[in-house]
C-alpha cells in the first residue's frame, strides 16, 4: 500500500503521542528536502508521513553566550539570523536559495553523506543536541549523537532543539565543490581553533563532512595542532593526520579515493586561512 | 547590394512567448482522463543471466493495471538504424536472456500513479546471476576477454573487419622521410547530454484501434518506423506526434520509451505515460562515446605533417544505437581539417557492458577534434613552429584530395583561422594574413606534388 | 486509498485539493489543479525547474509535500502574467533570449521574482546567487543574467 496519511502535529506533544501510536510506521521530516527526494526517487515507500514543520521547534534564541535553535529551523534562517562562525557558512552553502528556505537544522543531521554541511558546522561548534520523549528531555553532544549511528536516538524520541555555544577561538570552513554552489561536498573541513600569546594552540576541533558516513571530528589532526605553532610543517602534520581513519563515500561527485586524497587539502587549507589571519589578541 | 529583410536582424524566437509564460506544451504537460504511468523494473548488475522475474507481487499491488515483459514485445529485438541497413539487431526492447548494462529496462509496472507504480515497481524479484563484465575498451579487445555480443566478439563488423579503415599513401614512407615523429593518446570519458527535461512518452489508444502518441523525440521518423517495426503494426496505425523538446543535444533520437508506452496502451485500453526520472535520465539513456585514440604523425621542421597514424577505440556500451555510425564519422574526420599525404585509420566500434552510447552534438567528430587540435599544439611545440602557422601551413585547400576519396571543394579553413585571429587581436605575418583556401601555393601543393 | 484534503491560496484564489498523502505540490499543481508551466525536472531538489512561490519565499514544489501548504500562499508563473500582457521579467527573458529549450524559463522568473521582490535592484553577483539553484542546459546563463539585470534596472537601482 502506498502512503496511508499525513500528519502535520501542531506541538511536539502531539508528535511525541503519534509517533508512540505508529512506531516504525512513520516516516518523520521537517523541511522535506530528504524523505520527498527518496520518495520521488523510489528508495521509500512510507506507510505514514509525520512532518514537524509546523509542531512548534522553530524558534531561534540567543542567550548567555549559546544560540538555541529548534530544530525546525531552516538554513535560510540560519544564514540571515544567526551570526555563528561556521554555521552561517554551513547555511549559506546549502544548495541553492529555494532548497535553503526548506531545508531545516533538525533534519540535516539525517543527511546521509556527503550532504550533512550543517552537522559538520555544528560538530567543530561543540553544540548538543535535545532530544525529547513524552517522559522528558535529554542533551547529548553531537560528536557522541553522530558516532552512534542509529542507536543514538530512541525510537520514541525526536529531535527538538541544537545548543550551540560561541566559539572563543579562530575559526575556518572549506567546502570543496565540483561547482561553485548547489552542489553536494567532495570534502568539507570546519576547524575551530584557540591559540596563546606564543601563537601556539592550545585547542583544537577539527570537523569533517563527505569523509565517513557521518560528520566526524578528525582527532588525530587535532592532537597534532595542540601545543604547536601553526606553521608550515604543524599544518601539514595536521592535514596528513585528518585523513586518518575516514571512510568516504562514493558517489556520482566523487570517488571514495579522490575524498580521501582531498581531505587533506581541505584540513591544510583550513589551517593556512587561520594561520594567515592575525592570531586572536594580538 | 539587395537589402536584407532578416539577416542582420534580431529577430524573437517564434516559441519565446511560449516559454516565458509557462503556455509552451511539453510532453509532459499533456495528459489524459483515465491515464496509467510506467515505472520500470532495470537490472542491478552490468552482465548477468536472467534466470526468473517474478513479478506475482508487483501484479497483485492494489491499483496495479498490468505488468510488461519481454513475451509482450511483438519484435523485441531492434536496431534503431536497421533502418540505414546497420545490424544485426542487437538490442532487446525489454531483457529476455541475459542483461548487457546497469540499468537495462526488465519489465514494465503500469499503474494509477507514478507513487503507486514505483512501489510496485520494489516488489519485482529478479533471479539474475552475476557475470564478469567488461568495462574496459583495451580488455574488450583481448582474446581472454569475455565475448558479450552473441556474434562472437566485442566489435562490430565492417566488411567483414573488426574495424573500419582508411588507407592512403603509404605512412611507413612517410614517417621514415620525417624529421620528428610526434605521438599522442587522448582519452574522453562519456558524456550526459543531462536536458533539464527527461524522457517522456504519452500513448493513447483510439477507439478506431490506432495509436496516438506523444514524445520528446528528436527524431519523430526514426522513431516512428521503429515503433512499427517493434509493434508489428502498420506505421500508418501510429500517429506519432512530435512537440518541443526540453533540451535534447542528441540524447533523445534512441527509440527508448515509445515502443514500451505504445505496448502498455495497446494491453491496458488505456492512456499511458512513461516519464523517466532523473536517475534514469542519467545512467540509462545513452552518452557520448569515451573514447581513446592513438596518434602518431610524420612531421618536417618545415612544418608540413607528411604521415598520420590513428588507432581509435569507441566504447559503444552494450548495444549498437548510432555508435557504428558515429565510428566511422569519426573515422573520417580524425585527419582534421588538413591535408596529410599518407594516412593510416584503423577505427573500432567497441561493445562493453555500460550504458549504451548514441548520438550526441556531432559526436565522433567532436573527439576526433580534440584530439586532434591537441596534438596540432604538440606537434607546433615539437618542431618549435607558431601554433597559428602550423594550422595555416597544413589547412586544406580546394582541389586537395581527402584521405577517404574526396576532393575538397568547399574549404574554409584559413578564412576562419584568419577571422579568429582579427575575432582576438593576434596580428598573423603577412604570407599566412594573405592565404586563401583557392590558392595553388604553400604546403599542401608540395605535398601533392609529392604524393 | 487514503487520500488528504488540503486548503490553500493559489495563484491568489481559495483553493481545494484532495490527493495521496504523498503527494507533491508540484504533482498536485501539475495533475490536480493543471498549471502545467511549473515544471519536474529532477524531482531531487537539484535543478529548480520546479520553484515556486510559497508566501513569496523561492521553494522546490517537487520537495514540498502538499500537505505542508495547507493555509499558504502559494504563487506560480501562470499567476504572474497578467491578461493579455506579460510581467517584466517575462518580457526581459523574451527580448534577451533567455530562454532556449524554455523548460528550465518557469522556475528561473519565479526564482528571479523572488529575488527583486525583496531586492528590487541587485547586482549582478546577487542575481546569479539567487539563481544557483537553477540549472539551464542550453544558454550558458549570461543571457538569463543579463535579462533580470534589465529588470533591475528598470526598477530604477542601476548599478551601486
Amino acid at each position: 500500500m502506498t502512503a496511508e496519511a499525513f500528519h502535520l502535529p501542531r506541538s511536539i506533544a502531539e508528535a511525541l503521542d503519534l509517533l508512540r501510536e505508529h512506531g516504525d510506521d512513520v516516516v518523520v521530516m521537517t523541511g522535506g528536502t530528504l524523505v520527498m527526494s527518496a520518495i520521488n526517487g523510489g528508495q521509500l515507500f512510507p506507510r505514514r508521513l509525520m512532518s514537524l514543520k509546523r509542531a512548534g521547534i522553530d524558534q531561534l534564541r540567543a542567550e548567555n553566550g549559546r544560540f538555541e535553535i529548534g530544530a525546525a529551523v531552516t538554513a535560510s534562517r540560519l544564514a540571515s539570523e544567526t551570526d555563528l562562525p561556521l554555521l552561517t557558512q554551513a547555511a549559506a552553502g546549502l544548495g541553492g536559495p529555494a532548497l535553503r528556505n526548506q531545508a531545516t537544522i533538525g533534519g540535516n543531521l539525517f543527511a546521509h553523506a556527503p550532504y550533512g554541511d550543517l552537522g559538520v558546522a555544528l560538530m567543530a561548534l561543540d553544540a548538543e543536541v535535545e532530544l525529547t520523549r513524552k517522559e522528558g528531555a535529554r542533551t547529548v553532544p553531537l560528536a557522541d549523537f553522530f558516532a552512534n549511528g542509529a542507536a543514538a536516538r530512541r525510537p520514541d524520541e525526536l529531535v527538538t532543539a541544537l545548543r550551540v555555544p560561541r566559539p572563543s577561538g579562530e575559526t575556518a570552513w572549506v567546502r570543496l565543490g565540483r561547482r561553485q554552489a548547489a552542489t553536494a561536498p567532495v570534502a568539507t573541513a570546519a576547524v575551530v581553533i584557540e591559540r596563546d600569546a606564543d601563537g601556539r594552540c592550545t585547542a583544537a576541533r577539527i570537523a569533517l563532512g563527505a569523509a565517513g558516513p557521518a560528520p566526524m571530528r578528525a582527532r588525530e589532526a587535532e592532537a597534532a595542532l595542540v601545543g604547536q605553532p601553526l606553521d608550515e610543517s604543524t599544518i601539514e602534520a595536521a592535514a596528513q593526520a585528518a585523513a586518518i581513519g575516514c571512510e568516504p563515500p562514493t558517489d556520482a561527485l566523487a570517488s571514495s579515493w579522490y575524498r580521501q586524497q582531498m581531505i587533506p587539502v581541505v584540513v591544510r587549507r583550513a589551517l593556512s586561512q587561520i594561520a594567515a589571519a592575525a592570531p586572536a589578541g594580538r | 547590394m539587395k537589402q536584407l529583410g532578416i539577416v542582420g536582424q534580431s529577430v524573437h524566437r517564434s516559441d519565446g512567448l511560449g516559454h516565458v509564460t509557462g503556455r509552451t506544451t511539453f510532453i509532459d504537460d499533456i495528459s489524459y482522463p483515465h491515464m496509467l504511468y510506467i515505472s520500470m523494473v532495470r537490472s542491478p548488475v552490468a552482465r548477468g543471466k536472467i534466470r526468473s522475474i517474478d513479478t506475482s507481487k508487483a501484479e497483485a499491488f492494489p491499483g496495479v493495471a498490468t505488468v510488461i515483459t519481454a513475451k509482450d514485445v511483438p519484435n523485441n529485438l531492434y536496431t534503431i538504424l536497421c533502418l540505414i541497413g546497420i545490424g544485426p539487431n542487437d538490442e532487446p526492447v525489454l531483457a529476455e536472456d541475459e542483461v548487457m548494462y546497469e540499468g537495462e529496462p526488465i519489465c514494465a509496472v503500469v499503474a494509477e500513479s507514478e507513487e503507486i507504480a514505483r512501489e510496485a515497481a520494489s516488489l519485482v524479484k529478479l533471479d539474475i546471476e552475476e557475470l564478469e563484465p567488461v568495462l574496459d575498451v583495451e580488455y574488450a579487445l583481448r582474446p581472454e576477454a569475455p565475448k558479450i555480443k552473441k556474434w562472437g566478439t566485442n566489435t562490430f563488423t565492417y566488411d567483414g573487419k573488426d574495424h573500419c579503415q582508411i588507407r592512403f599513401g603509404d605512412v611507413e614512407r612517410g614517417f621514415a622521410e620525417a624529421d620528428e615523429i610526434v605521438t599522442g593518446t587522448y582519452q574522453l570519458s562519456p558524456i550526459e547530454h543531462a536536458p533539464i527535461e527527461t524522457h517522456v512518452c504519452v500513448a493513447k489508444p483510439e477507439p478506431d484501434g490506432r495509436l496516438t502518441v506523444h514524445t520528446n523525440t528528436q527524431a519523430l521518423y526514426f522513431t516512428l518506423d521503429n515503433t512499427a517495426i517493434i509493434l508489428k503494426m502498420p506505421s500508418n496505425r501510429i500517429r506519432m506526434i512530435g512537440g518541443t523538446v526540453g533540451g535534447g543535444f542528441g540524447g533523445k533520437v534512441d527509440v527508448l520509451t515509445e515502443p514500451i508506452t505504445c505496448i502498455a496502451a495497446l494491453k491496458t485500453g488505456r492512456p499511458v505515460k512513461w516519464r523517466w526520472t532523473r536517475e534514469e535520465e542519467t545512467r540509462c539513456s545513452s552518452t557520448r562515446a569515451a573514447v581513446k585514440i592513438e596518434m602518431t604523425d610524420g612531421v618536417m621542421r618545415d612544418g608540413r605533417i607528411v604521415a598520420r597514424k590513428v588507432r581509435s577505440l569507441q566504447d559503444a556500451g552494450a548495444y549498437h544505437r548510432h555508435s557504428p555510425y558515429g565510428a566511422m564519422k569519426h573515422m573520417v574526420n580524425v585527419v582534421g581539417p588538413y591535408t596529410i599525404p599518407n594516412v593510416w585509420v584503423d577505427v573500432y566500434c567497441v561493445y562493453t557492458n555500460r550504458q549504451p552510447s548514441s548520438a550526441m552534438r556531432g559526436f565522433g567528430v567532436t573527439e576526433a577534434s580534440f584530439a586532434v587540435e591537441v596534438q596540432m599544439d604538440r606537434i607546433a611545440k615539437a618542431i618549435g613552429m607558431d601554433p597559428w602557422e602550423i594550422r595555416l601551413r597544413n589547412a586544406y585547400r580546394n582541389g586537395d584530395m581527402r584521405p577517404f576519396g574526396k576532393i575538397t571543394e568547399d574549404a574554409t579553413l584559413i578564412e576562419t583561422i584568419q577571422a579568429a585571429a582579427k575575432l582576438v587581436g593576434h596580428e598573423l605575418p603577412p604570407e599566412l594574413a594573405q592565404m586563401h583556401s583557392n590558392d595553388e601555393g604553400g604546403y599542401a601543393a608540395a605535398q601533392r606534388a609529392t604524393a | 486509498m487514503s487520500a488528504i484534503t488540503v486548503s490553500f491560496t493559489l495563484n491568489g484564489r481559495a483553493t481545494t485539493l484532495t490527493v495521496s498523502p504523498a503527494t507533491t505540490l508540484l504533482t498536485a499543481l501539475r495533475e490536480h489543479a493543471q498549471l502545467t508551466a511549473t515544471k519536474a525536472g529532477c524531482s531531487q531538489g537539484g535543478c529548480g525547474s520546479c520553484t515556486v512561490l510559497v508566501n513569496g519565499e523561492p521553494t522546490l514544489a517537487c520537495l514540498t509535500p502538499l500537505a505542508h501548504v495547507e493555509g499558504q500562499e502559494v504563487t506560480t508563473l501562470e499567476g504572474i502574467t497578467p491578461v493579455g500582457g506579460l510581467h517584466p521579467l517575462q518580457k526581459a527573458f523574451y527580448d534577451r533570449f533567455a530562454a532556449q529549450c524554455g523548460y528550465c524559463t518557469p522556475g528561473m522568473i519565479m526564482a528571479a521574482k523572488a529575488l527583486l521582490d525583496r531586492n528590487p535592484h541587485p547586482t549582478r553577483e546577487e542575481i546569479a546567487a539567487a539563481l544557483s539553484g537553477n540549472l539551464c542546459r542550453c544558454t550558458g546563463y549570461l543571457p538569463i543574467l543579463d535579462a533580470v539585470e534589465d529588470v533591475a534596472r528598470q526598477n530604477g537601482g542601476g548599478e551601486r
